[in-house]
């Protein structure tokens, strides 16, 4: 059985000594397999940079290890097929594009003009490729960023952030990019994101820390169908139905969602939702039409993150 | 590790500013003061006058004076001061433009270090030696112009001699040099910063080039007339008496106000050996320190 391409066991990383310690990641402990576009989100300051900056060697762990295609990141043989874009596209101001992808090729050991020549292509850049990166908007680095990212033609992309300071348009881009990468190239993607929206139209899983915590990790679809959803419901008479749904599960309609005396909306986790069809219809209530509302990964998002702070300050 | 050591050039030339104000200034104001002095000698008796007082009167002692104000003091307290800040901003340089963490990833820690002291010890090498090039061809165009003559006429003898002392003395500048560069790497990781490292680093260089006055202070301050001796183990007393039994055949002799020094007369393979322990050291420390730094920028 392949290794998995990331492993990270009880990772624990604090900043400081005595008073001034910072436990930036806690006893992080995930697992992503070969092939999946995997969301690792979390507010500011949650651990996914740090979290990030180990597996590429950047930062030690303070304990606990870190493996990519189970090899430790400490070695440099890990690093082979990986690219990384980490915290924002910084590059050489003075230099041009092309001069920053060359030293950077060569940093790594070697020398593909021909492949500088046709990542530059795909991000877009040939006509600015010879101009200073200094004079660059925070977009035109980002993807000089990703072609860096490229430059060996990894098998595994971590990107943090990567559409940190982009335009809607760039965001747009960036998804394609990400989908197309994962999707036609058959790459792992390791995506650390604020833009909510767009890892859950691209990643297969997520993992949710705050405060170096782990709050939870899963399928993207089931974590959202495993979570309590809006039902709604078309159903007459919708006296009777309200009865019926208060007498079984207390108070868990919403009297602003009422609408044309017709349509009711409840929140109940969704595999209560056969139930509830079959005591209505045990009470004579005709159902018409059920629908979920799902929640949103943001809605997850927040709401996982808040428990947990509130957690932390109970 | 040649790959490592070209994207190392290519950045280091490649930063244009820089290296014009720091490492070309020197060749380019030396062409540009010898060239301006020519022109008005031409154009003014006085200037002719004093083009003919200008210089040591020797094509060679004026090509070698480039490379000594690496090595002696009170010259080097000046003439490492451009090479080390020019350093000290290329290696604060990666932590200020945040560009460590492309490149750490991408190979070992202790090879991208080598490299860059590489790459620019071997920049300020080639602007060095352009520099004597222009220190001695342009004084001798100067007076050649005016039918006046200027050091010994060029013969093979001349110029395999001349040849020979460049040699010699390059090589104690490259250990000038070698001792500065870890000066600017050590600076820079402490501090991350080109500010930081330009103040840091040029601390250590004076402190390197005022050692004998230094440990005079300390030998007053703590009455302890012995102290003076360790002068003996500092760089730059190493780097003068490697010279002086390279040029003159004997021991570089020091103020040792009363007290007997500790070795007295201190060979040239005992140079050589503190100034191996003291690059040696200084280079394993900047490689101990920024294999355990934490790239968090």
């Amino acid at each position: 059985m392949p290794a998995p391409a990331i492993r990270i066991e009880h990772l624990t990383k604090v900043f400081g000594k005595g008073d001034q310690a910072v436990q930036a990641v806690r006893d992080l402990t995930l697992e992503v397999d070969a092939g999946q576009v995997f969301g690792f989100l979390g507010p500011n300051g949650a651990g996914k940079s740090t979290t990030i900056r180990v597996l590429m060697d950047l930062i030690r762990p303070t304990q606990g290890e870190a493996f990519l295609f189970g090899i430790p990141t400490s070695s440099l043989d890990s690093r082979n097929k990986v690219g990384a874009l980490v915290e924002g596209a910084d590059f050489y101001p003075f230099m041009s594009a092309w001069d920053n992808l060359v030293v950077l090729d060569r940093t790594s050991g070697s020398y593909q003009p021909d492949r500088i020549s046709e990542l530059i292509d795909s991000v877009g850049l040939s006509e600015r490729a010879r101009q200073r990166v200094g004079g660059f908007s925070t977009g035109m680095k980002q993807r000089l960023g990703l072609a860096a990212a490229l430059l060996n033609d990894p098998v595994l992309l971590i990107l943090d952030e990567p559409t940190n300071g982009l335009d809607p348009g760039g965001i747009q881009e960036m998804r394609t990019f990400i989908g197309e990468q994962a999707h036609t190239f058959g790459k792992t993607v390791f995506l650390s994101s604020h833009m909510l929206n767009e890892v859950e139209q691209v990643c297969d899983r997520v993992a949710i820390i705050n405060k170096g915590l782990l709050l939870m990790e899963g399928q993207v679809g089931t974590l959202l169908e495993s979570d309590v959803s809006q039902i709604r419901l078309q159903v007459r008479p919708i006296g009777r139905a309200c009865k019926v749904i208060t007498a079984h599960w207390g108070d868990v309609l919403d009297p602003a969602e009422i609408l044309d005396d017709r349509w009711l909306t409840l929140t109940l986790p969704s595999d209560q939702t056969p139930i509830v069809v079959a005591e209505l219809v045990k009470a004579n209530v005709q159902v018409f039409q059920v629908t979920h509302n799902r929640r949103s990964l943001e809605e997850l998002f927040i709401a996982v993150t808040n428990n947990a702070s509130e957690g932390v300050h109970a | 590790m040649l790959k490592l050591y070209q994207a190392e050039w290519r950045k280091v030339f490649a930063n244009f500013k820089l290296t014009s104000f720091l490492i070309w200034i020197l060749p380019i104001g030396y062409f540009a003061f010898h060239s301006v002095m020519i022109l008005l000698s031409l154009l003014s008796g006085t200037v002719q006058a004093g083009v003919e007082a200008f210089g040591l009167g020797d094509w060679r002692t004026d090509s070698l004076t480039i490379w000594n104000m690496l090595i002696f003091f009170p010259a080097n307290l000046f003439g490492r001061m451009l090479p080390l800040a020019f350093m000290a901003v290329v290696f604060a340089g990666e932590y200020q433009w945040r560009t460590l963490k492309n490149i750490v990833p991408r190979t070992k820690r202790w090879k991208l270090l080598l490299a860059k002291m590489a790459a620019l010890i071997s920049l300020v090498m080639v602007s060095m030696l352009l520099t004597a090039l222009i220190a001695s061809i342009m004084p001798v165009t100067g007076h050649r112009i005016h039918d006046l003559p200027y050091g010994p006429t060029l013969s093979a003898q001349v110029l395999g001699d001349f040849l020979l002392d460049t040699v010699r003395t390059a090589l104690i500048a490259l250990i000038s040099l070698l001792n500065i560069v870890s000066y600017a790497a050590i600076a820079a990781i402490l501090t991350r910063s080109i500010l930081g490292g330009l103040l840091v680093s040029f601390g250590f260089a004076v402190l390197d080039a005022t050692s004998l006055g230094f440990l005079l202070l300390l030998r007053g301050l703590l009455n302890k007339p012995e102290l003076i001796n360790l002068y003996q183990f500092t760089p730059t007393y190493n780097l003068s008496n490697l010279h002086a039994w390279l040029f003159l055949g004997k021991t570089q002799h020091f103020i040792s106000a009363g007290v007997a020094p500790l070795i007295a007369e201190p060979s040239f393979w005992f140079s050589a050996l503190v100034l191996a322990i003291w690059i040696g050291g200084l280079i394993a420390l900047s490689l101990w320190l920024f294999q355990r730094q934490e790239i968090t920028e």
